[in-house]
């Protein structure tokens, strides 16, 4: 990549990459959520309490990424992460483009 | 030093001409004719040109792309090759090749006479429709009533379930749409393929959710006809439609067997 | 959601497809696609050795960096420049100028040490013959249909090749010229000196 290395570039792309981290855990957890609540293992005081929770995740972690300007970062990990996947899918479903790839190389 | 001819294209034309010195660095192009077809080249020494100037390499690439318009304006649809492509040798070295393959590079022409590629997309307001899914569905619709009168942690995670569920179905509704437009365009094209990463797309479709990328082979006759079809796309709320081209057929040539 | 509605068009309703240009269009064009005989190996192909390159390493920083949104700039120039080179580039001609006839085409050029072929757009309008270079933007020829004396044409031997030339004798000088069709050149500026503007009739003929 072209992009300069320097001490602030590492410590966003470092953050970034923790933050984006934070937001897959935080979105698993959330479904975590909804699958007990459709479940019934969790009474209304529980769901409230649980909810409120997360809220308050969801709030730090957008005033982490708004005091640190990591929005773009942020984003760009997630498609990068999103691409990843979707590269390891296709290479699982076609292992015949993988074998390609490696002979090419 | 070895000498090296720089191949551009391969196109329809039995006689020899130039084009001008229109090629990469200002060189001379020209074309090795051999039976009814004839390679697009420049001399150059037989090394690859590669540079780690970007400007230079932009430069270069936009001059290849050049010839290769110029070369379509002047003999129609052609063969385009990918850039730096360099045979060893001489004019009689190119002539050879075309030789050894002429038959797969005529059959390859004759596929894309009166032809060019096109890149259709196919973009959507999301929130426009995910706001037409909620409306339609009687059960979506009273969760988001319910979600009103809820407290604010229960809303927040059941806001996050109907999330969901919209997320879902807006998945399901575009990729039927994707299917029947597929379908419409694969009536009015000569051939079809699914563009499985889009590198970039102009800025007025920032910020819309594309559901469909195809690269069409059309023949110039049918042009307006997709046109006609793209545009009662384009025209219906909430959707957008980018039309580019024509470009010369860098999707659809494949020489097997060369 | 409703079924496709194929309309009819309405006189010029349809949608036309664009050039736009995109560096990051012809890009994945040139270096993902088209025929790719070889790439980073010296390879033979039926006996004919063939070599490829990547510049794929060099150009994958760029593409990258469009994703960062930094190159928005340039990709703006890249297009503008490329419109430059295609289509918008046109000589400048006077008021009532009409372009008659137009041809790529040669001017034999001798400066002392210096002496070929220059190319250029041969460009014959009502009012004058001149050589025009898109870049840079030059003319690299010119002379107004009054001054010219004569016109001749022939054939010059060059490499065991008959090469068939234009000659414009001007002010007392000889402008050496070639082009892919001598003949319809010749035609065109025949026809363009016998308009009645012109009072003066030039010498025209040929020589062996």
């Amino acid at each position: 990549m072209a992009l300069e290395v320097d001490e602030k570039n590492l410590k966003q792309g470092l953050l970034g990459l923790v933050v984006a981290l934070v937001e897959v855990i935080q979105d698993l957890v959330e479904r975590q959520a909804i699958r007990r609540i459709e479940g019934g293992s969790l009474d209304e005081d529980e769901i409230e309490r649980l909810g409120k929770a997360l809220i308050d995740l969801d709030e730090a972690i957008e005033k982490i990424k708004e005091d640190n300007d990591l929005e773009d970062v942020v984003n760009s990990v997630m498609g990068s992460l999103d691409d990843v996947a979707e590269d390891l899918l296709n290479k699982f479903l076609n292992p015949e483009s993988w074998a390609e790839e490696v002979d090419e190389k | 030093m070895k000498e090296g001819r720089y191949i551009y294209s391969v196109v329809s034309s039995a006689v020899e001409s130039e084009l001008g010195d229109v090629g990469i660095g200002e060189s001379r192009v020209y074309l090795v004719p051999c039976g009814e077809i004839a390679a697009v080249v420049h001399s150059c020494v037989a090394e690859p040109y590669v540079t780690k100037d970007e400007e230079k390499a932009k430069e270069w690439v936009l001059e290849h792309s050049y010839v290769i318009d110029l070369a379509t304006d002047r003999f129609g649809t052609l063969i385009p090759f990918s850039f730096g492509v360099i045979f060893i040798g001489d004019d009689d070295s190119v002539r050879f090749w075309l030789e050894e393959n002429y038959d797969l590079l005529k059959e390859e022409l004759e596929k894309v006479r009166g032809r060019s590629e096109y890149t259709v997309q196919i973009f959507c307001d999301e929130d426009l429709i995910k706001e037409k899914i909620v409306t339609s569905d009687p059960e979506l619709l009273k969760l988001r009533d319910e979600i009103e009168k809820m407290p604010k942690g229960t809303a927040y995670i059941y806001q996050k379930k109907l999330g969901l569920k919209v997320k879902e179905e807006l998945i399901k509704e575009t990729n039927r749409l994707a299917g029947e437009f597929g379908v419409y365009i694969e009536e009015l094209v000569d051939e079809v393929k699914i563009e499985k990463k889009v590198s970039w797309i102009p800025d007025k479709y920032k910020g819309m959710m594309m559901i469909a990328a195809f690269l069409c082979l059309v023949s110039d006759g049918n042009v307006d006809a997709l046109g006609n079809l793209l545009d009662g796309i384009d025209k219906r709320e909430g959707f957008s439609v980018r039309f580019s081209g024509p470009w010369a057929p860098f999707s659809f040539v494949q020489l097997k067997g060369t | 959601m409703g079924a496709l509605q194929l309309r009819p068009a309405k006189g010029d309703v349809k949608m036309k497809p664009e050039r736009d240009y995109g560096l990051v269009d012809i890009l994945d064009r040139l270096l993902n696609k088209g025929v790719i005989l070889n790439a980073d190996l010296i390879i033979t192909v039926a006996g004919v050795p063939l070599i490829g390159l990547s510049l794929k390493a060099a150009l994958a920083s760029i593409e990258t960096m469009l994703d960062y949104g930094m190159l928005e700039a340039w990709d703006r120039e890249t297009r503008n420049w490329y419109k430059n080179q295609l289509m918008e580039r046109r000589p400048r001609l006077a008021e009532d100028e009409v372009i008659l006839y137009k041809t790529f085409g040669y001017i034999w050029y001798n400066q002392g040490l210096i002496s070929s072929w220059r190319p250029g757009f041969w460009y014959v309008t009502n009012e004058r013959i001149f050589l025009w270079r898109r870049e840079p933007d030059e003319d690299l020829f010119e002379t107004y249909l009054e001054r010219i004396a004569s016109v001749k044409t022939g054939t010059e031997i060059e490499f065991g090749k008959d090469r068939e030339e234009l000659n414009l004798e001007v002010e007392g000088r000889v402008a050496r010229i070639r082009s892919s069709d001598v003949p319809a050149f010749e035609d065109a500026i025949r026809k363009a000196l016998f308009n009645p503007r012109h009072q003066r009739e030039p010498e025209l003929g040929s020589w062996g």
